[in-house]
């Protein structure tokens, strides 16, 4: 982002969360969003399907992680109270406040998503020829 | 370990806590959630209004620690080797746990095997996005002015990988078509 802003390149790939204080400053200009349904933050700005780019979504996403071999019991706790605090009116706002979509995901689910979107991003990698660094 | 200090040891865990110590003696000191980004990045302030939240429900303070750097493989690193006691988690990130193991050589982790998934927090999609004076406001305006026009397949690919300085586009660059439906 800092490349762009000093115009050592011309465009960027950013989530909504970084890009908003740019975009709000108006500094950036948002193009584009990655996602099957507009952003709430930038409701002017239209998906890659409808800019006739094709479908395409690609999120930026959060969950809380333990070491592995940590006590499933502990694991259980956590994520419940964790599930549970996202879903707080409150709390939930407040994440909106800072472009982040609070979202339940059934904790035997995760492990899955995760693994999905890392086979998603090596696809990606691939198909764009990128050399890792 | 001799016999009688693993008798003794066994004796006193189960005198102190009895059965189920773990489940029932766990929190028993503060946690600590590490964040690997900046303190006033998204994922931090994610953090800390857990964080802030997570600690009146298990009556332990929870601390955030931020271990930035390497686009968040370093706290990625310092969490896959933390004890697996409960006491340290770590907030992973696309970045962290499905980007960087893609775009970066030496991940000092394995983001599925090193880790345990605890609960799903939320998302944030990306954006492609230019300096509002550069003169460029539709992607067609980026791709009119990209040489050799063929940029535009490319935004699909190269560009849409997103994750810190991998995803820039320079419009003097000749890019070849790559197909990469999602």
């Amino acid at each position: 982002m800092a490349d762009v802003l000093s115009g050592q390149i011309d465009m960027t790939f950013i989530d909504v969360g970084t890009g908003m204080p740019q975009f709000k400053a108006g500094k950036l200009k948002a193009l584009v969003v990655a996602s099957d349904k507009r952003s709430p933050l930038i409701p002017d700005v239209p998906t890659f399907a409808e800019a006739g780019l094709g479908a395409f979504a690609l999120d930026a996403w959060f969950v809380v992680v333990a070491p592995a071999r940590t006590p499933p019991d502990v694991i259980n706790k956590i994520g419940r109270h964790v599930s549970e605090i996202v879903a707080e009116p409150e709390a939930a706002a407040r994440l909106r406040a800072i472009s982040i979509e609070p979202e339940p995901m059934a904790p035997d689910q995760i492990r899955a998503f995760i693994k999905a979107e890392k086979e998603k991003w090596a696809m990606l990698v691939k198909a764009a020829g990128i050399d890792p660094e | 370990m001799s016999l009688t200090r693993r008798t003794a040891l066994a004796s006193l865990a189960l005198a102190s806590t009895g059965l189920g110590a773990r489940a029932q003696s766990w929190p028993a000191k503060p946690l600590t959630i590490v964040v690997p980004y900046t303190a006033g990045s998204a994922t931090d302030t994610l953090t800390r209004i857990i964080a802030e939240r997570l600690s009146p429900r298990l009556g332990q303070p929870v601390i955030v620690d931020n271990k930035a750097g390497a686009n968040g493989s370093i706290a990625g690193g310092i969490v896959a080797r933390a004890p697996a006691d409960g006491y340290t988690l770590m907030m992973a990130t696309a970045a962290t746990h499905a980007g960087n193991p893609n775009l970066m050589k030496a991940v000092p982790y394995d983001s599925l095997a090193d880790f345990a998934p605890t609960g799903f927090c939320g998302s944030i999609p990306f954006t492609l996005a230019v300096r509002t004076d550069s003169g460029i406001s539709t992607v067609a305006d980026f791709v009119a002015r990209a040489k050799g026009g063929q940029a535009f397949a490319d935004l699909r690919g190269r560009h849409a990988v997103g994750a810190g300085h991998l995803h820039d586009a320079r419009p003097t660059h000749r890019y070849r078509t790559r197909a990469c439906a999602l």
